[in-house]
């Protein structure tokens, strides 16, 4: 069984713990959302109409983004990746351990972020069965919307060199992506967009709808799209 | 005679960085268990040839073989035969140093068991053990260095791909990197090893390329080179006790140029000073003469390079 890529995994979580990227990626989306619970203080029905899955959405997006960019780009600039391409392991599995760290610590600060927005967006409807099928559902999309992330980030560094480029570029990626359908909601407009079908989704979670079948396929296959981009741009610039 | 296992081949490699030449049309062959030194002055083109030796950055034309295994085609197959120091790879800050040579140690294929045995045996192979639990990034530069060679060398490589791997090292740490190549030679591994200290390629390196502006300007065995440039050694000795004529016959018999150049004075000339000299002062000492004064050189590696490089420059 192949298990470089949980080896590569562990080493990455490893570094996320001395560097304390969680704490600093966090740090956004809470005062985003901080800023968002402060200014509608004093009407929380509006708030719960307002809080589409976009916000925490977003918050997963910008607080997910980091690990991906930060990584290629320091593993090459510290010779590390170069390291790696020297042993016999295969650009998938540096890729694959990439994706499952950033995975985890994702998960992680969705977590973190989620909690904090339940206790402030009190009309949620979650209760009972709906609890159950709410926290299932925030997960597996909180999944998707990193994987989504991650590997727009690991394109964007696999492609440039310059951690300054990269980081504009992936930043600019993720807000067209991301930020005009949150704003505008323009529906029609972002239909396929993975971003957008994840937002939407976490927006009919919160209103008691739930997943269909064709968003989760559109999003499977932009995840493998993006999968395989990432492996060979990696692979075009540093072999 | 039969020919030389070739383990390494390189043949009209060329690497050109936009309009830059990195590496210009270089050729050469390794031969089982030889250690190649690599001298040249910076920018020469050392680290590259050594970059795409070991297949980290692909060539613009031309083709390196390993084990007669071009690395174009088979670079998943040499990964695991290679052991690289360079410029080009790093090593984890934020792992220590046991832990960084486990990592590479597993990712080479060795179970936890194997890799920590083999980290093991690099720690104490390099003299680690006071440092195995500090994390990577809080080393000084010289032992950062060494943990460098070490993970270079924790998956036992056939082909070790050296640059500048004694640079920042301490003497003694050097000599244990040094201590460690011979060995490995003398099993039968090659090893291509860059370096700007000129000593070094005298005392391991059994063969020699100069590389200038990416191209190779000399190819050779060091003492062979030494005295192919910079010419024989010479020695000036004043005699008291005796005319320097008499001691004519021995120098004939020993097949030493030389001549007269005072009354109790000689000039000999002679590839290997350093060998007759015993048996010229055994001889003037018997004729009942001694020597007054000896001054001379003998032509060292480093004479040889800066006259070849003072030509090049010219």
């Amino acid at each position: 069984m192949r298990i470089t890529p949980l080896v590569i995994a562990k080493r990455n979580l490893i570094e996320a713990y001395y560097n304390r990227s969680v704490i600093y990626s966090v740090f956004f989306p809470v005062v985003f959302l901080l800023v968002y619970i402060i200014q509608n203080s004093t009407t929380k029905l509006a708030i719960s109409t307002q809080v589409p899955g976009s916000i925490i959405g977003l918050a997963f997006v910008l607080g997910s983004l980091d690990d991906a960019l930060l990584s290629i780009s320091r593993e090459r600039d510290e010779g590390t990746l170069a390291k790696l391409f020297l042993s016999p392991v295969s650009r998938w599995s540096i890729i694959g351990g990439r994706i499952l760290s950033s995975f985890i610590l994702g998960i992680f600060k969705a977590t973190l972020v989620f909690l904090l927005a339940l206790t402030n967006f009190l009309e949620m409807d979650l209760t009972g069965l709906n609890l159950y099928i709410g926290l299932a559902s925030f997960y597996a999309l909180s999944s998707l919307t990193i994987l989504l992330t991650v590997l727009l980030g690991l394109i964007c560094s696999a492609l440039f060199r310059a951690f300054k480029i990269t980081v504009l570029l992936a930043s600019s990626v993720i807000l067209i992506f991301a930020l005009p359908p949150a704003i505008t909601e323009i529906n029609s407009f972002y239909q396929g967009n993975p971003f957008w079908m994840c937002y939407n989704v976490f927006d009919h979670i919160v209103k008691g709808q739930y997943l269909s079948i064709t968003i989760v396929l559109q999003i499977f296959i932009w995840v493998v799209a993006l999968f395989m981009i990432a492996g060979v741009s990696l692979r075009r610039k540093i072999a | 005679m039969t020919e030389p296992v070739k383990a390494i081949e390189v043949d009209g490699l060329t690497k050109l960085y936009g309009k830059t030449i990195g590496i210009n049309d270089v050729s050469f062959t390794v031969a089982k268990g030889e250690i190649l030194g690599i001298l040249g002055p910076s920018g020469a083109g050392k680290t590259t040839l050594i970059g795409l030796l070991a297949g980290i950055i692909g060539p613009s034309k031309g083709s390196v073989s390993i084990a007669g295994f071009d690395i174009a085609k088979k670079l998943r197959l040499l990964r695991s035969r290679i052991g690289v120091v360079s410029d080009f790879v790093g090593i984890y800050d934020d792992l220590t140093v046991e832990g960084n040579l486990t990592f590479f140690a597993r990712l080479y294929g060795l179970k936890p068991s194997a890799a920590n045995e083999r980290a093991e045996t690099v720690i104490s192979l390099l003299e680690l053990e006071s440092n195995r639990k500090i994390l990577c990034g809080k080393l000084p530069r010289g032992v950062r260095k060494k943990v460098l060679v070490a993970a270079a060398i924790v998956h036992e490589p056939e082909v070790l791909l050296f640059d500048e791997p004694t640079a920042e090292l301490d003497p003694h740490a050097a000599a244990l990197v040094r201590n460690y190549v011979s060995s490995v030679s003398n099993l039968g591994r090659n090893v291509v090893w860059t370096t700007n200290v000129l000593g070094e390629v005298e005392r391991i390196c059994s063969r020699m390329l100069i590389l200038a502006s990416g191209r190779i300007i000399a190819d050779d065995k060091p003492q062979r080179f030494t005295r192919g440039i910079a010419g024989s050694g010479y020695v000036d000795i004043t005699v008291t006790g005796l005319r320097a004529e008499s001691i004519a016959d021995v120098l004939e018999t020993m097949n030493v140029p030389w001549r007269v150049t005072g009354e109790n004075e000689l000039h000999l000339t002679a590839e290997n000073v350093n060998e007759i000299l015993d048996r010229i002062f055994t001889s003037i000492g018997r004729m009942g003469g001694s020597i007054l004064s000896i001054e001379g050189k003998i032509p060292t590696l480093e004479d040889a390079y800066m006259q070849v490089m003072g030509e090049v420059k010219k």
